[in-house]
């Protein structure tokens, strides 16, 4: 197994009753760099965390963290994760100080220091119930227990959910100075993906419990592009090679594959904003590409469904 | 050395950090043989992906504009602005050349030619 | 495997003493202390002071292993069991731990109170001191033998209802047969079987309260096995 990978999940597939299946999703994390877990709600990303944390049943496939196999060195495994869920998981009616006083037998490596350093910074006092902070401050009162015990690697699901712009940066503040050693790495679930525009440097895209691309965040952006264009612009062959369309009165948004520019007649197959010419092709940000390959409508109007091209 | 990423530029970020890195060279404020910030402190100073600096890094490297030595950074090569105006040079020529095809194809004789290229130099800036 | 164990244990105590330790400390100091006045105020006579303190203490002490169900299943809090780095099967090894040290402290409690209540107000102990504490204790550990299966498979309320559920069950059942059984078989059947029955329990007396206890602690044994077994089972297929 090769231990540079923080994280590597293979084949893995969860079925449930309802009919909603995570299938046969792969993709590695290797060290020292952050990935942004995304997709729209209902996607099959909490699954996904759940499955490396072994909190539900898996059908298929294999999960290695830092080499080591999730369930079979469940133990060793966990006491090098840090872990923040988009809400509190400590009893309520305990104080911060007893939360230290749960956590720190749990982890052979725990560091009291370090997490009286993130208290401070965080503003968080000892005496204080958890039930009586704040959400954002729930989060960090987890944040600060996942980073006190030398943990490899960093789980957030959701964790930004419901915080304002301010705490969503001091967060990727601290997870950029997490990995800055090169050693540790963070996977983060979110769909606020402003979150992951700049700082993360692999995306996982999950979309109807399906992986629709892993790799790096640059290459995933610079794959599409948006035209946009009048109601009449909208070609027959635009449409054919759209991988999502998002039709509107005053005209229409298409999600393109960048190779496949030059093919569009119309198009003269060259970026550029110059004038406001349209049909216009704009670089695709990863809230366009996942606005639009979660719904596609033909020329003719009518529905397709969500499709992965 | 300035370093700043515009986030409406429309140019990639990393092709920004390879322009301001290329200019910071070519001016002098980046010296043969100087090291580079370091990847993730750079990464973390902008505020942008790691993976990007690393791509901006590698293909400056390629260009042969700055040196990565494993462990210990990156840097900038001897004679890195040199090969860059050489390069540059070389693009002057190319457009150059473009120009005076253009230009005969025209029918612009060479003063009239010389004087726009007067009046463009003297422009830019 | 003990280090995860010996963790989940500690959580599993400071889940117990979440509303503070108080409410332990009253189990385990109030009571005593109230049947010892009790029993110096002239209230308690002997013969009903070892079912009062039997029924307190195992009372008390049954409700605690609940607490701690019902925070794990209060919130988000449920979630912390996919966090820490202790196996399913450690955390059903760690609780049952904790069970077992309830079950002592339950013991000693019991032998504590059987001496303080008869002492304070001048009476003699009685011999079956030792005996009466084991069999508070086979009384707890099968009440939780029989609950804590049921709190890892179903929620708080629901295991309430089986519980009480199951008592009125049970004793409607017996009720019935009693009063049925002499309708339905004839009279001599009827008297073998009050034959049967009290040698039974002529050779269960003539062997001693030693047998007794000696009884009691072969079936809580049984019983906790079973119990564990099937706990983690339930446990490990369970999803946070």
């Amino acid at each position: 197994m090769n231990t540079a990978m923080a994280l590597s999940v293979t084949g893995v597939t969860r079925r449930y009753d309802s009919g909603f299946t995570l299938d046969d999703v792969t993709f590695d994390l290797p060290a020292g760099y952050i990935m942004g877990l995304i997709g729209p709600n209902g996607a099959g990303k909490s699954t996904l965390i759940r499955l490396i944390l072994n909190m539900i049943r898996r059908d298929a496939g294999e999960i290695h963290v830092f080499g080591l196999d999730n369930i079979a060195d469940e133990e060793r495994v966990k006491e090098g994760l840090g872990v923040v869920f988009d809400s509190n998981y400590f009893v309520e009616t305990w104080t911060v100080n007893k939360v230290e006083k749960t956590m720190a037998p749990m982890y052979p490596a725990w560091d009291h220091a370090v997490f009286d350093g993130y208290l401070k910074r965080f503003g968080l006092e000892r005496g204080g119930k958890v039930k009586e902070l704040s959400r954002g401050m729930q989060m960090k009162l987890m944040l600060a227990v996942a980073l006190s015990h030398d943990a490899r690697l960093l789980i957030l699901d959701e964790p930004t959910s419901g915080l304002d712009v301010l705490a969503r940066d001091d967060l990727m503040d601290i997870l950029q100075d997490y990995i800055a050693d090169g050693n540790r790495s963070v996977i983060f679930s979110t769909h606020i993906t402003a979150d992951l525009e700049r700082a993360a440097d692999f995306i996982t895209y999950i979309t109807g419990g399906r992986l629709y691309y892993t790799g790096p965040k640059d290459e995933f952006t610079e794959a599409f592009r948006v035209v946009k264009g009048g109601p009449d612009e909208l070609t027959a062959d635009l449409a054919a090679a759209a991988v999502g369309v998002h039709r509107y009165e005053t005209g229409f948004d298409v999600l393109v594959r960048a190779e496949d520019l030059n093919r569009i007649a119309g198009t003269t197959g060259v970026d550029g904003l110059d004038e406001f010419r349209t049909p216009a092709i704009e670089p695709a940000s990863i809230d366009d590409i996942i606005r639009l390959t979660n719904a596609r409508v033909g020329v003719d109007g009518t529905n397709r469904g969500s499709e992965a091209a | 050395m300035k370093l700043i990423i515009s986030s409406v530029s429309g140019e990639p970020i990393y092709e920004q950090i390879k322009t301001q890195i290329r200019t910071a060279v070519l001016n002098g404020d980046l010296k043969a043989g100087e090291a580079l910030p370091s990847l993730r402190k750079l990464a973390k100073e902008l505020r942008i992906s790691v993976l990007t600096v690393t791509r901006a890094y590698n293909e400056l490297a390629d260009e042969g504009v700055v040196q990565n030595v494993q462990g210990k950074g990156t840097f900038v090569m001897d004679k890195g602005n040199e090969l860059m105006r050489r390069q540059l040079e070389t693009r002057v020529r190319e457009s150059l050349a473009a120009a005076v095809s253009a230009a005969k194809a025209a029918g612009l004789p060479l003063e009239r030619v010389g004087s726009m290229l007067a009046e463009e130099y003297r422009r830019e800036r | 495997m003990m280090t995860g164990v010996l963790r989940a244990f500690g959580l599993d105590l400071r889940r117990l003493g979440s509303q503070g330790w108080g409410n332990l400390l009253f189990a385990v100091v109030a009571i005593p202390v109230a049947l010892v006045l009790m029993s110096v105020g002239g209230r308690l006579s002997s013969s009903l002071s070892s079912s009062m303190i039997v029924g307190c203490l195992v009372g008390a002490f049954s409700v605690m292993p609940m607490t701690v169900f019902g925070y794990e299943q209060q919130g988000g809090h449920a979630r912390m069991n996919g966090v820490i780095p202790v196996r399913r099967l450690g955390q059903v090894t760690g609780r049952y731990l904790l069970l077992g040290v309830l079950a002592v402290v339950l013991f000693v409690e019991c032998l504590v109170c059987q001496a303080a209540v008869p002492l304070s107000s001048g009476r003699p102990l009685t011999p079956d001191v030792p005996v009466v504490a084991v069999l508070a204790m086979a009384s707890y550990v099968m009440i939780e033998a029989v609950a804590v299966p049921l709190l890892y498979r179903f929620p708080m309320q629901k295991v309430w209802l089986i519980l009480f559920g199951g008592c009125l069950v049970i004793g409607a059942a017996a009720a019935a047969l009693v009063k049925l059984l002499p309708l339905v078989l004839p009279a001599s059947a009827l008297a073998a079987c009050a034959r049967v029955a009290s040698a039974v329990i002529e050779t269960l007396a003539a062997a001693g309260p030693a047998a007794a206890a000696f009884a009691g602690i072969i079936v809580m044994i049984v019983a906790v096995v079973v119990s564990f077994i099937a706990s983690s089972r339930i446990y490990r297929g369970k999803e946070l």
